[in-house]
C-alpha cells in the first residue's frame, strides 16, 4: 500500500521508552524501512549520530533524565555531527508550539506529536521530507558560505508553484541578514507580513531594527506583537535585549522574567536573565537564574565554568558562603581534564575564601590560579582576569595584577564598562593612578597599531596592513577596532584584486566577532555592505 | 481551573503536563497496536470491525484530550496554537483514511472534494479534532453520504463537512457572530450532546486569528441534496 518507501534509509529512532521504540520501527518498517538504528537516551543518541550520518531522526522531546531532545538537537548542531541532509523530527507528546518552545536557534525541521500512526506517517513524513529536500541544497550552500549561490537557489525554488515558501523565504531572510542586507530582509517581512501574522516575520522585523540600531522602533514592533500574542517567548526576548540596550535594565529583566516563565529550559536566556538580575541587584533572581543556568548546563554542550563562577558569586551575595565554595570546588570535577576550567575554579575559590575571611586559602587558590594562568597565558574573560587582579592586589602581586590589568585594558580599550571596572579595581585597592596609567598606555598602543595599518595602507602595502592588524587580532582577540580594522584591510584587498572565498571568510570571520559590539555597529555594517559588493562582483 | 499550587505544593500545570506526556504514549501504543491487530485480521472477520470501532475511540479519546488541554491553556491565557502551513487536501486526506474503514462498513461513503497542493495555515492537531468532531456529528444524521471539501474564498479557508441527512433545524441555523454566544452546557440539539464539541469547534475556529480578522463556523443546509453543512471559516 505504501507509495513511496523507506527503502535503504537510515533511520534512528530515540525514545526512552523501549516499547515507544519497538512500535515506531515496526511502523516504519511496514513503509520498508531496513536500517532502523536505536538510542534510549540522549547521551546515547549522541553517540549513534557521531557514527553514523542518518537520513532521518525521529526524537522524543521528553527523554527521562539527563539530556532532553533539544539538547540533543543542539549538540548535534553545534559539534557539527549532524549532516545538513539530516532530516531531524521532534516527536512531543503535546501540540507544543515553537513559540512556547523559544527554540529559536536549533529548530528540528519539523515537531511531530505523538500518537504518532501509520497514516500520520504515511502523510507528513513524505511531506516532511519533501520540503527537506527543497531547503537541502539551500542550506548546505549556506553552511558552506556560499551565500549569492544559496540566494539564488532560494530564488529558483520559490518560482516553483508547490515549493514550501515558508520555509524558502524564511531561508532567504537568513541568508540576507547573515550578510548584513538589512534594507532588502526588511523588504521581505514586510511582503510576508501584507499577507499574513508570520511569526518569524514579526521577529524579523525586530531583528532587522535591532542591527539597524533603531531601537524604540523595535520596541514598539514587540509591544504589539505581545499585545496580540502574549505567549510569544521570543518575543520577550528580544523585547528584553531591546529594553537593555534603552538602558532600562528593569523593564529588560521584567521581560525576560516572562520568557523564563513559559521557557525555562534554556541556557541562553537563563544566563541574560542573572546578568541583567546582578546589574539591577535583585540578589534574588540572581541566585535563581545563575542555578538554573548552571544546572540546565548540566546536560549542554554550550555549559561553561562561568556558570558555576557566577552561581557562586551571587551565592556570595546573599550570603551563602559555605554553599558558594561547594560550587567552586565542583567546577573542577564537572570540567575534568579542562585546564580553563581549573584556572576558574582557583580564581572562583580564591575569591570566595577572601570573602569568608580565609586569606591563607584565599592566597593559596590565587596563586594555583596564577601559576596555571602563567602556562597557559590566557584568561577565561576579562571578569575572570579582574578577579585574578583582585586577589593580587589584596595579596601583594601587584606585578602579576598590573600584568593582567594591562592585558584585559588592551583586549577591552573602548569598552567602558570593563574600564570602569579596571579603576574600581585598583581605586579600591589604593592605587588610584594606576587604572589611568594602565588605561592610557592601552589606548597608546592600539592607537599605535591602527596608524601603523593606515600608514601601510596609504602607501598601498595592503597585504602588510593585514598582516599587522591580523597579528594584532592574535594578540587582543576581543579588541573590536583591531578586528573590524582586520576585516577592512580585506575588504581593501579584494576591491584591488577581486573577491575570493577565502578572503571572504577571513573578513567575515573577524566582522563576526564584532557583531554584537554597539560601538562597532555602525562600522560592522558598512563593512558588511562592502564585503558583499565586492563578493556579488566577483559572482561568489 | 488554576495553574498555582496545589495542597501538595505541586505546580498543576506540571502535573498537567507530565499525565498528558503518559497519556499520549498509552494512547501511542494502544493506536498502535490496535493497527497491528487489524492487519493480522482477515477484513469479513466480525472482529475486524470490533476493532476498528476501538481504534476509532481511542482516536477520539486523542481529539479529546487535546481539546481537554487546549480549554485548559486557554484559561490559563496560555498559548495554545501552533500555527503552520498545512497542504489542505493531504490534511483532508489524512482525515478520510482515518475514518472512512470505519464509516464505509456502516454503509457511509466519505468523499474528499479539494484542489491539489492547496496550502493554509492552520493548527494541524486542533482542525483535525474539529473536523474528527463534525464528521461524528453527520455521521449520526446522514442517510449515506457524507462530504469533506475545501476552497479558499476571498482569502479566507472554507472547510465544510456536509451530510445528506435531514438538515440543520431553523434554531440551529446561525453563524458568524451569533456563533460568539455558544457557551459549553448549551445543549446541542442536533447531536443532543452536551455541546461541548460544538462549543471546541467554536472556540478554535476564533482563535485563527490572521491580521485581525478571526476565524468562525458557519451553518447551512446547503450540504448534500439539502443537508447539514458546516464550515470552519479560517482567515
Amino acid at each position: 500500500m505504501a507509495l513511496w518507501t523507506l527503502k535503504n534509509t537510515k533511520i534512528l529512532v530515540v525514545d526512552d521508552f523501549a516499547e515507544m521504540r519497538s512500535m515506531l520501527r515496526s511502523m516504519l518498517r511496514a513503509y520498508g524501512a531496513e536500517d532502523i538504528k536505536q538510542a534510549s537516551n540522549g547521551e546515547d543518541a549522541i553517540d549513534k549520530i557521531e557514527q553514523t550520518p542518518f537520513d532521518i531522526i525521529l526524537c522524543d522531546y521528553n527523554l527521562g533524565d539527563g539530556k532532553d531532545g533539544q539538547q540533543v538537537l543542539e549538540e548535534a548542531r553545534y559539534r557539527a555531527i549532524l549532516p545538513l541532509a539530516t532530516t531531524f523530527i521532534m516527536v512531543t507528546a503535546e501540540n507544543t508550539s515553537t513559540m512556547v518552545m523559544g527554540a529559536i536557534d536549533h529548530q528540528p525541521d519539523a515537531y511531530l506529536s505523538k500518537p504518532i500512526t501509520k497514516t500520520t506517517l504515511q502523510t507528513r513524513l513524505k511531506k516532511i521530507l519533501d520540503k527537506k529536500n527543497y531547503t537541502k541544497q539551500v542550506a548546505i550552500a549556506f553552511d558552506k558560505k556560499e551565500y549569492s549561490k544559496a540566494s539564488k537557489l532560494c530564488d529558483e525554488m520559490m518560482a516553483d508553484p508547490s515549493a514550501p515558501h515558508q520555509e524558502l523565504q524564511n531561508l532567504k531572510f537568513n541568508l540576507l541578514t547573515t550578510t548584513g542586507d538589512y534594507e532588502a530582509a526588511e523588504a521581505l517581512c514586510n511582503q510576508v507580513l501584507a499577507e499574513r501574522d508570520v511569526p518569524w516575520a514579526q521577529l524579523g522585523l525586530v531583528k532587522v531594527y535591532f542591527s539597524q540600531q533603531k531601537y524604540y522602533e523595535a520596541k514598539e514592533l514587540l509591544d504589539g506583537i505581545i499585545a496580540n500574542n502574549g505567549d510569544f517567548v521570543a518575543a520577550y526576548d528580544w523585547l528584553s535585549r531591546v529594553q537593555k540596550k534603552l538602558g532600562n535594565t528593569t523593564a529588560a529583566e521584567e521581560a525576560l522574567t516572562q520568557a523564563v516563565e513559559r521557557s525555562p529550559k534554556s541556557l541562553q536566556r537563563q544566563r541574560e536573565l542573572s546578568e541583567l538580575a546582578v546589574i539591577n541587584d535583585n540578589h534574588t533572581l540572581a541566585e535563581r537564574a545563575c542555578r538554573d543556568a548552571m544546572l540546565i548546563g548540566k546536560y549542554s554542550v554550550l555549559r561553561s565554568p562561568e556558570d558555576y563562577v557566577n552561581y557562586s558569586s551571587s551565592l556570595v551575595k546573599n550570603n551563602k558562603g559555605k554553599e558558594a565554595l561547594r560550587v567552586a570546588e565542583n567546577i573542577k570535577h564537572a570540567f575534568k581534564g579542562d585546564n580553563g576550567a581549573r584556572l576558574q575554579a582557583e580564581i572562583c575559590k580564591s575569591t570566595v575564601h577572601q570573602e569568608l575571611g580565609n586569606d591563607a586559602k584565599a592566597e593559596a587558590a590565587m596563586n594555583s590560579a596564577l601559576e596555571l594562568y602563567q602556562k597557559s597565558g590566557v584568561l577565561g574573560s576579562s571578569s575572570a582576569g579582574l578577579a585574578l587582579a583582585r586577589n593580587c592586589l589584596k595579596y601583594g602581586r601587584e606585578k602579576e595584577a598590573d600584568a593582567i590589568i594591562k592585558d584585559i585594558a588592551k583586549n577591552n580599550h573602548e569598552n567602558k564598562a570593563v574600564l570602569e571596572e579596571i579603576s574600581q579595581t585598583y581605586e579600591d585597592a589604593g592605587f588610584a593612578g594606576k587604572a589611568e596609567e594602565a588605561i592610557t598606555a592601552a589606548i597608546d598602543e592600539i592607537a599605535e597599531i591602527n596608524n601603523e595599518g593606515v600608514r601601510l595602507i596609504n602607501e598601498g602595502k595592503i597585504l602588510e596592513s593585514i598582516e599587522l592588524f591580523k597579528e594584532a587580532a592574535r594578540a587582543l582577540p576581543r579588541n573590536h577596532i583591531i578586528s573590524l580594522n582586520a576585516a577592512h584591510s580585506y575588504i581593501l584587498l579584494m576591491k584591488k584584486n577581486g573577491a575570493n572565498r577565502q578572503h571572504i571568510n577571513e573578513a567575515m570571520r573577524y566582522l563576526d566577532a564584532v557583531k554584537d559590539i554597539d560601538s562597532a555597529r555602525k562600522r560592522y555594517n558598512s563593512l558588511m555592505k562592502s564585503c558583499r559588493e565586492v563578493a556579488q562582483q566577483a559572482g561568489l | 481551573m488554576s495553574s498555582k499550587g496545589t495542597s501538595s505544593g505541586l505546580d498543576f500545570s506540571t502535573i498537567i503536563a507530565s499525565s498528558v506526556h503518559d497519556m499520549k504514549n498509552s494512547i501511542q501504543l494502544l493506536l498502535g497496536t490496535l493497527d497491528e491487530v487489524i492487519d493480522e485480521l482477515p477484513v469479513d472477520e466480525k472482529s475486524h470491525t470490533r476493532v476498528l470501532r476501538a481504534e476509532a475511540e481511542g482516536r477520539r479519546i486523542n481529539d479529546q484530550l487535546i481539546q481537554l488541554l487546549t480549554l485548559y491553556k486557554m484559561s490559563n491565557t496560555q498559548h495554545c496554537l501552533q500555527i503552520d502551513e498545512h497542504c489542505v487536501d493531504e490534511f483532508l486526506e489524512e482525515i478520510n483514511s482515518e475514518n472512512h474503514p470505519l464509516l464505509s462498513l456502516r454503509g457511509i461513503e466519505l468523499t474528499v472534494r479539494c484542489e491539489e497542493g492547496l496550502v493554509w495555515f492552520f493548527d494541524r492537531e486542533l482542525l483535525k479534532g474539529v473536523v474528527n468532531n463534525l464528521i461524528t456529528n453527520a455521521q449520526q444524521h446522514t442517510r449515506n453520504r457524507i462530504a469533506l471539501s475545501a476552497v479558499v474564498h476571498e482569502k479566507k479557508l472554507r472547510l465544510s463537512v456536509s451530510d445528506n441527512g435531514p438538515g440543520f433545524p431553523h434554531s440551529m441555523l446561525k453563524h458568524g457572530d451569533a456563533a460568539d454566544e455558544v457557551l459549553p452546557g448549551d445543549v446541542n440539539t442536533r447531536s443532543g450532546g452536551t455541546g461541548l464539541g460544538l462549543y471546541f469547534s467554536t472556540t478554535i475556529a476564533q482563535l485563527h486569528k490572521n491580521r485581525n480578522v478571526c476565524g468562525y463556523l458557519e451553518n447551512s443546509n446547503e450540504g448534500v441534496d439539502g443537508g447539514a453543512c458546516c464550515t470552519i471559516v479560517l482567515p
